[in-house]
């Protein structure tokens, strides 16, 4: 049945729409075969605002991405990507004693239970249990069965979404009748095609900052430790330079993709850059590179600090060995990596794509959307799933907001 | 009130009018005179230009003199100027048919030629007529030499704007000279002026230089121009003339401005003494902005675009203001809620905090078209209270203030100030537009209410509101280089 195993990624950004398709064979092959991209609207922060607004554009590229595959109407699966600021993550500790003297299936099922159990508000939705290692008798463990002890933890890094907020996304593959399989938070998404299973192991940051947010995961032996949305991004740089040198939108981000740089440089002192005026026959203007960079750098600066913050301890250089890894379609801003590793005091690098992505998809703004058919193809950070099967969260969300 | 204040019901709601000019000619005011502006009429017919382009008190708007303005090219650049304002399609027609234009210069034989209607040689027996040799110094003795024909140039003008290109002797030496004899007669005196590419030469731009800091010490307004920064968007081989082009863009856009302010029929007008009262003194500091702009997104636009001017970015130019003239020309869609937005965001970007004087005109030619001008002066909130003797026919045509005698505007209230000036300054005729797009107070007019031109508003305009994310604390929305308090320099 090749026809079923057709999947579509979907990574709805705040500037930009990512569909793409994959084929997946033999349940261990992926061919990636169509790609749709346009500039997204009705959204802000990764949020909805305008749902006809963002459904067109979603459409409109899921469209493109099926006629470049030459499989019109074809694709009827889908993943998705999930960012925004509704999104919270904690991690919640379930325990149970060990009935025998090693460890059964059955003590681990309770003890995920207990760790699961906590409802959640009415209007919350859990999208992610992500299982951090077993404890056995407060000993570490990859796979506790059969193993001998007494108490036996087990937690999870737990990240819910708004109801209303899922709702909408969820809406938007359901209007062209396509079935959504799974979500993916864009972090883990993002980290599946940027960092390999060794740098989870000696702990690395995946930071993928978009034109609306900021989506992070910070992996340590190999589990994800810590997820979390800023709903700061691009936008918010291109936003500070139009008001910082007075220019409009338009200028402020031909300015930040030709000309900023995230740190100040020695010779930015008496430097200038002149841009003609956008939509004017006369005039434009000169500008010091270095009141650019400040503007930019002090943004850059902060997103960064905000995420140092938040990981706290965890993210401290002796747990994160691999350091990190920046991706989304800002990564590209100059010297983004020395301004991230001056703020997170870890070594930063800007994200590769695997080598077996095609040269067209290799940006790091496609990060995201690869990551989610890496998830299809089952090799992601969750439960393996294949396209079409039933149950899983997903399951539970359909019936949930009875979709 | 203002002379242009179109007959209209409610004009007799204010008997007891400040007015001068119609206390002592109610009938003018009234009168079946075809030139006066009716409210009820469609848009006036357009007069047409003067026979006599200097006939000191030619009757027009409302048969009242009015106010005067000419244009002088100064130099052989500003007289190109001047030629290339006239025959360039930019200006508008109430700048065509308001303005007087006038050339002088040094050189003979180039004026000989020009289409410029009022045309002045100076300095005839120190040059021979063959121009200034690029000195400053010949330039000024000739303009000197010819005082008395300077002073018959600009004698009842009530507005005199020069243009100049800087640089050489004649702009740099005589523009000065006549800025002074207009002053002297009374005149307010706008300059524009260009200044010289750097690869003129340092003598070229020392003489600029020097030429500028004399005309502020005569003027109201200067307004400098660096050819270097014209012709910067053009590319490398734009040719020089393109620079040429653009400073007479501006000067177009600046004019058509200040003669749509002073002839245009308005949502709320200004009149000549009171564009002179928001610029009460020579010597400070010139603001300048122009923009336009087109389509829905137009309020928007023409702010951005506002603060976008490169003539705000010059070296010397300024960023804020003590006093602003602000004048708005839209479509049908500018109602008095835009039109106060729109000077809200003004101010909180370009200040105005001693005076700001608003003039609106709704121009149903163009539906959804906007454009606003600024022309502001800096550097002079001490001198305002000291206001420059006026001459007496200024002196009449001014109208009442809002400011008391120590010229605290800050303690009027803003609110009674918008709604009386909405009152007495509403063109009946457009209420129709302003109740359509907005439920807006002061849109009724009000009987009883001051007469006043003068609108001051404290509160700084915050057009970038939009919803925030707080993070410890801290609008996270708002850049971080204004929470860090990092200076950025423009």
């Amino acid at each position: 049945m090749p026809r079923n195993n057709l999947v579509a990624a979907i990574d709805i950004g705040t500037t930009k729409t990512v569909v793409l398709i994959g084929e997946i064979q033999a349940d261990r092959k992926l061919n990636i075969i169509g790609l749709g991209e346009r500039p997204s609207a009705g959204l802000r922060k990764g949020e909805i605002l305008d749902m006809s607004a963002a459904k067109e554009v979603v459409h409109a590229a899921f469209a493109d991405a099926e006629k470049t595959a030459g499989l019109h109407g074809k694709v009827r699966h889908a993943y998705l990507s999930l960012t925004g600021s509704h999104l919270e993550g904690r991690r919640y500790v379930g325990s149970t004693s060990v009935a025998a003297t090693r460890v059964s299936r059955e003590d681990i099922e309770r003890a995920k239970n207990d760790a699961k159990r906590r409802k959640t508000a009415d209007d919350r939705f859990v999208v992610h249990y992500v299982r951090q290692p077993f404890f056995l008798d407060g000993k570490p463990l990859a796979n506790a069965e059969n193993m001998v002890g007494k108490r036996l933890e087990v937690s999870y890094w737990t990240i819910d979404a708004a109801r209303n907020r899922l709702e909408e996304l969820l809406h938007i593959p359901n209007d062209m009748g396509v079935h959504a399989d799974d979500l993916v938070v864009s972090s883990l998404a993002s980290a599946a095609m940027v960092a390999d299973d060794t740098m989870k192991r000696n702990g690395v940051l995946v930071v993928d900052i978009g034109g609306g947010v900021t989506d992070y995961a910070l992996y340590y032996n190999g589990y994800v430790v810590q997820t979390g949305v800023i709903p700061v991004g691009g936008d918010h740089i291109t936003n500070d330079l139009a008001l910082g040198l007075r220019i409009s939108r338009e200028e402020a981000e031909s300015i930040k993709i030709k000309f900023a740089r995230a740190y100040i440089g020695a010779d930015d002192e008496h430097a200038t850059v002149f841009v003609s005026n956008a939509g004017s026959p006369i005039g434009g203007r000169e500008f010091y590179k270095r009141s650019i960079n400040l503007i930019v750098s002090a943004r850059v600066d902060e997103i960064f600090q905000i995420i140092r913050e938040r990981l706290g301890r965890f993210g401290e250089g002796d747990r994160v060995a691999a350091g990190a890894i920046i991706t989304g379609g800002t990564a590209l801003l100059n010297g983004l990596d020395l301004c991230a590793a001056n703020a997170l005091k870890l070594e930063t690098v800007v994200g590769q794509n695997p080598d077996w992505v095609t040269e067209e998809l290799s940006g790091p703004k496609y990060s995201t959307a690869l990551g989610l058919l890496q998830y299809a193809l089952g090799a992601g950070d969750g439960a393996r799933r294949m396209p079409g099967a039933p149950a899983g969260i997903m399951g539970h969300i359909r019936k949930f907001l009875r979709l | 009130m203002s002379e242009q204040l179109p007959e209209s019901p409610d004009a007799e709601a204010f008997p007891d009018s400040l007015d001068p000019v119609n206390a002592d000619a109610p009938e003018s005011v009234n009168s079946d005179d075809p030139q006066s502006v009716n409210a009820d009429s469609p848009a006036p017919a357009i007069p047409e230009l003067p026979d006599e382009p200097d006939a000191p008190e030619a009757p027009r708007q409302g048969g009242m003199p009015a106010t005067r303005v000419k244009i002088i090219g100064v130099g052989g650049g500003g007289v190109n100027s001047v030629e290339g304002l006239m025959s360039g399609g930019l200006l508008s027609a109430e700048t065509v048919m308001n303005a007087e234009f006038a050339a002088v210069n040094t050189d003979a034989q180039a004026l000989e030629t020009s289409p410029v209607p009022e045309r002045l040689v100076i300095g005839r027996a120190q040059t021979r007529g063959l121009g200034a040799g690029g000195e400053a110094e010949r330039g000024r003795a000739a303009a000197e030499a010819d005082r008395a024909a300077i002073d018959a140039l600009v004698s009842g003008v009530d507005l005199v704007v020069l243009l100049v290109a800087l640089g050489g002797g004649t702009g740099s030496g005589a523009a000065p000279v006549i800025a002074k004899a207009a002053a002297e007669s009374g005149a307010m005196v706008i300059s524009f002026v260009t200044l010289p590419f750097s690869w003129e030469g340092d003598r070229r731009t020392r003489q600029a230089h020097e030429a500028i800091d004399r005309l502020r010490a005569e003027c109201e307004a200067v307004i400098p121009m660096h050819n270097d920064m014209l012709l910067q968007g053009e590319g490398a081989d734009a040719p020089v003339e393109a620079a040429f082009n653009r400073a007479n863009a501006w000067v177009c856009s600046g004019l058509n401005a200040l003669c749509g302010m002073l002839f245009k029929r308005g949502l709320i007008n200004i009149d000549f003494a009171t564009l002179r009262s928001a610029l009460p003194v020579r010597g400070g500091r010139t603001l300048f902005s122009v923009a336009s702009a087109e389509g829905d997104d137009r309020f928007r636009l023409v702010l951005e675009r506002l603060m976008d001017c490169p003539l705000l970015y010059t070296k010397d130019a300024v960023r804020t203001a003590d006093t602003l003239v602000v004048n708005i020309v839209g479509g049908a869609g500018l109602s008095l809620a835009r039109v106060n937005e729109i000077l809200s965001a003004v101010k909180g970007r370009f200040g105005g905090r001693e005076n700001t004087v608003l003039g609106a005109v709704i121009d149903d030619s163009h539906s959804d078209f906007v454009e606003v001008c600024v022309l502001g002066s800096a550097g002079i909130a001490r001198k305002i209270n000291a206001p420059r003797p006026r001459r007496p026919s200024a002196e009449l045509r001014s109208a009442p203030k809002t400011e008391d005698p120590e010229g605290s505007i800050g303690e009027t209230d803003i609110l009674a100030a918008e709604e009386s000036a909405a009152a007495s300054e509403v063109d009946p005729a457009k209420l129709a537009v302003v109740a359509e797009g907005d439920a807006q107070k002061g849109a009724k007019p009000r009987a009883g209410a001051p007469a006043q031109t003068e609108i001051a508003f404290d509160e700084p305009g915050d057009f970038f509101a939009d919803s925030h994310t707080r993070i410890d604390g801290q609008d996270i929305d708002l850049p971080t280089f204004l929470r860090r308090h990092i200076r950025i320099r423009l």
